[in-house]
């Protein structure tokens, strides 16, 4: 009944509730349908990619949900050209729904409604293999809008030894709890950010980047209890300890026009996986984009230390609840403190003489 | 603005909220003619540690006996005041311990005090008690716990260092 308690009750609250994952795959799987039924349209396999697939799903604020799917055609990728397969899948998908299909720089997305809004979309991301007879080949991602673009291209690509890279951190069923507070932590910077950021443009920073930071520079706290036979974790000393981590890797870039300090983070995607080469995962985020973000970063630190320093619990919730926003609880006074005597001298003789 | 003071304690934190503290200022004895105030001190306890939030103090009352070297709480308000917090909060505030100034630069307690401190607590069911004594350079706090027959200082706060 710490700090730790209101911690999970915050995490229980922005974890991708598995109902809308249900009906995310239902309609996913009913666009693969399609596909597969389609002529002109290769064989392909899907996997899941992106948060879904990492267990790191988080609710989105004023956003839509959505569904990364990984789609590996079994065709050679020197037989097509990048973007053969995305105008055919967005020939086939762009009357299914209300809102169509659209196609864009690393996908094809297909949006649903809820309500008359836009609830949810499925991203389309279409590989191919550099052999098509051997699975193990190097894949390619379809990257682009048109065949006209100079960016469209074939890029080299990974998703399943990134999706691996992740969910391997923290294995097996020793690291459960390990694991557990390592998700954690990442869906509560992920809330932070989409609190913090526009989701317009390139101002937030990539959750796959703060995800790779995670898997390469997060530290589980926790101390064991020995009254109670069982580690006790700490989210707090973790999320501060892992936000210091991130604040560790702005370097100083030089100062703009405007005479601000500018500052750059560059986290390349693992080497050790089959990607190109310069994969900063924070390349499309501007010098003052990226400064904006440590800005945010050293005021995070700043502000989970005030929160350490506190030594009220019901301060600290509504400390937490500024940071991450109205998800995070704040217990009444009467619910967060110990029952009490009710006990007072009837009276009291004080002096200096 | 004033600042809230966090007390690292034995296996514990203290904090004084920063009305109790602004409070406290306001009665220092800065002039020879000024007599003591005091009152008590009511906080609550952490449910997920044992730190100690002392939120509310009480203000001398019409029927308290004050002059310049004395105080005495004797008006029933401060009883009553605390009665009516521990019902509306269903009994989780309780009381810590005494208040009060002292018309010198860095307080000490006097036997007066030392006395009082001793009865409260061997009366008290709790197993410590805190005072505070406030002067007109600091404001001191110290630890009274059962069976033990002298009070521990835990903790001095220079006025010119905290924000008043």
């Amino acid at each position: 009944m710490s700090l730790q308690k209101y911690f999970k009750e915050f995490n229980e609250k922005i974890k991708m509730d598995y109902d809308v994952k249900s009906e995310l795959k239902d309609k996913r799987d009913i666009l693969l349908e399609i596909l597969r039924n389609a002529e002109g349209i290769p064989a392909f396999k899907k996997f899941d990619q992106g948060s879904y697939s990492m267990y790191l799903g988080v609710e989105p604020l004023d956003k839509e949900y959505d569904i990364d799917v990984g789609l590996r055609f079994q065709v050679n990728c020197d037989d097509y050209a990048p973007m053969d397969l995305k105008d055919k899948i967005y020939d086939l998908l762009k009357d299914h729904t209300d809102y169509g299909a659209t196609i864009k720089k690393p996908c094809v997305t297909v949006t649903y409604k809820k309500d008359g809004e836009a609830a949810y979309h499925v991203d389309l991301v279409v590989y191919t293999y550099a052999d098509k007879d051997d699975t193990d080949s190097q894949l390619y991602l379809a990257r682009g809008k048109n065949s006209e673009s100079d960016e469209t291209c074939w890029e080299k690509s990974d998703p399943v030894g990134l999706v691996n890279y992740v969910n391997d951190k923290y294995k097996g069923d020793d690291a459960k709890e390990d694991r557990e507070q390592f998700r954690r932590i990442i869906r509560y910077f992920k809330r932070w950010k989409n609190k913090k950021f526009s989701s317009s443009g390139n101002a937030e920073p990539p959750s796959i980047g703060i995800t790779l930071i995670a898997v390469d520079k997060f530290e589980v706290s926790k101390k064991y209890d020995y009254l109670e036979e069982k580690y006790i974790y700490d989210d707090l000393d973790a999320v501060l300890n892992f936000a210091k981590e991130i604040k560790d890797l702005f370097k100083f870039n030089g100062i703009s026009e405007s005479g601000r300090c500018l500052y750059s983070i560059e986290y390349d995607l693992p080497s050790e996986l089959k990607f190109d080469e310069n994969t900063n995962v924070f390349k499309k985020m501007s010098d003052n984009y990226m400064t904006d973000f440590k800005e945010k970063v050293d005021a995070l630190v700043t502000d989970l230390e005030a929160v350490k320093n506190e030594a009220d619990e019901v301060e600290q919730c509504k400390k937490l609840n500024k940071i991450f926003g109205d998800d995070f609880p704040i217990p009444e006074v009467d619910n967060a403190a110990k029952q009490q005597m009710c006990y007072i001298p009837p009276t009291s003789s004080s002096g200096a003489r | 603005m004033v600042c809230a003071v966090i007390i690292n304690a034995e296996n514990k934190r203290i904090k004084l909220c920063n009305e109790i503290i602004g409070l406290m200022y306001g009665y220092i004895q800065w002039n020879s003619y000024d007599t003591e105030a005091g009152g008590i001190i009511l906080g609550r306890e952490n449910l997920g540690n044992d730190n100690l939030i002392f939120e509310f103090i009480t203000k001398p009352m019409k029927k308290d006996i004050r002059t310049k070297n004395r105080f005495l709480r004797k008006d029933s308000e401060h009883i009553e005041f605390y009665k009516q917090l521990y019902s509306k909060h269903n009994g989780v505030y309780a009381y810590y311990g005494e208040w009060h100034t002292h018309p010198e630069d860095i307080p000490h307690y006097s036997i007066i005090d030392l006395t009082n401190w001793r009865k409260i607590s061997k009366e008290d069911p709790k197993e410590m008690q805190y005072h505070i004594i406030v002067g007109r350079k600091q404001l001191r706090i110290w630890e009274m716990r059962k069976k033990c027959f002298m009070p521990k200082l835990v903790c001095e706060v220079k006025w010119d260092e905290i924000n008043i």
